[in-house]
C-alpha cells in the first residue's frame, strides 16, 4: 500500500529529522563547536588583557574627578557584563553542539530537545546583544565623539 | 472516505536518524528562528550603517584598521564577511519558522544547511582573524626585537 490514513497512522503528521537535514545538521554542530571554543578562549583573553591593562590605561589619564571616576566604573561595569554575556553564550552554543550531537548518536529526543533549548537561549542573548549593539551604533552616529 | 487526507509514508530516509520534531522540538525551533531573524536583520542593519560610515563619513571602524589597501581589505573583509553570515542566519530564520507553521519538515531541513553555512562561514572569519592576529603580532614581536 503506498499511500495511508492521517487517522490511522497520526505519527506520519509528524515532521522527522531526515538523512540530509540530519547530515547537515552533524555538520553545524561540528563548526558551532570550533565557534564556541575560539569564542571562550578569544573573548577569555580579551577579558584578562582588559583586566591588566585597565590599572596602566588609567594611570596614564592621570588624576581623575569623581564625576568622571563614576562614568569609568559604569562603563567597565558594562563592558564586563557585554563580555560575561558572550562568553554564556559561547558556553551555550558548546552545550548545543554536545546535546545535539549526543541526541543524533543515541537517537535521543529528549537529548536532542535540551540542544535546542540551548541553542535557543545562545540566539535569544546575542539577538538581545546585538540590538544593545545597533542601539550604540546609531548613538555614536547621531552624537559622534 | 473521500475527505480524508492521504499523505505518503514515512521512509528510512526520512526518519533516519529517529528524531522527529515534536511538540516541544516544534516551539523551540520557532523561538530559535524568530531571536535568528532579530540577530540577522539587526546585524544587517549594523553592518550596512558602518558601511554608510566607512564610505561616506568619518568611521571610526575606518580609521581604526587603517587607510590604504590593508584599511580596506579589512573593512572589506569585516562587512562583507558580517554581511554574508546575517544572510545566512536570516534565511535559516525564513526557512525554519516556514516549516514550523507549515509542518514542512522538508524546509525545516533545508534550513539546516543555512544555519550550517553560517556556522562555516563564521568559523572560516574566525581562522582568517585569528592568523592576522598572529601574524600582527608575530611581526611586532620581530619588529620590537630587531630594535632593542
Amino acid at each position: 500500500m503506498d499511500t495511508a490514513n492521517v487517522q490511522d497512522n497520526p505519527e506520519l503528521l509528524e515532521m522527522h529529522l531526515d538523512y540530509d537535514g540530519g547530515n547537515t545538521l552533524r555538520e553545524a554542530v561540528r563548526w558551532s563547536k570550533f565557534l564556541s571554543i575560539v569564542g571562550i578562549a578569544g573573548i577569555g583573553l580579551l577579558l584578562a588583557v582588559g583586566l591588566i591593562a585597565t590599572p596602566y590605561v588609567l594611570n596614564g589619564y592621570g588624576q581623575l574627578t569623581p564625576d568622571s571616576e563614576g562614568i569609568i566604573d559604569v562603563l567597565l561595569i558594562a563592558l564586563a557584563l557585554y563580555f560575561g554575556a558572550l562568553i554564556a553564550a559561547a558556553i551555550l552554543l558548546l552545550r548545543f553542539s554536545r546535546l545535539t550531537k549526543k541526541g543524533m548518536d543515541h537517537e535521543d529526543q529528549h537529548i536532542f530537545n535540551r540542544g535546542l533549548k540551548s541553542l535557543r537561549i545562545t540566539f535569544m542573548i546575542l539577538g538581545i546583544l546585538s540590538c544593545l549593539s545597533l542601539l550604540g551604533l546609531l548613538f555614536s552616529l547621531i552624537y559622534p565623539m | 472516505m473521500d475527505n480524508q487526507e492521504q499523505v505518503e509514508p514515512v521512509s528510512d530516509l526520512d526518519n533516519f536518524f529517529h528524531l522527529s520534531f515534536d511538540a516541544i522540538s516544534r516551539d523551540q525551533l520557532k523561538q530559535i528562528a524568530m531571536w535568528a531573524k532579530i540577530c540577522s536583520i539587526t546585524g544587517l542593519l549594523g553592518y550596512l550603517i558602518q558601511l554608510y560610515e566607512w564610505l561616506f563619513g568619518h568611521s571610526r571602524l575606518a580609521s581604526n584598521f587603517g587607510g590604504g589597501i590593508l584599511g580596506i581589505v579589512f573593512n572589506l573583509l569585516f562587512i562583507g564577511g558580517g554581511g554574508v553570515i546575517n544572510y545566512f542566519l536570516y534565511r535559516f530564520a525564513a526557512a525554519v519558522s516556514r516549516g514550523v507553521q507549515n509542518t514542512d519538515a522538508l524546509h525545516v531541513n533545508h534550513g539546516f544547511n543555512s544555519l550550517r553555512l553560517y556556522f562555516r562561514t563564521a568559523g572560516i572569519l574566525a581562522i582568517i582573524i585569528i592568523c592576522i592576529l598572529f601574524i600582527g603580532f608575530l611581526v611586532g614581536f620581530l619588529g620590537a626585537l630587531a630594535n632593542s
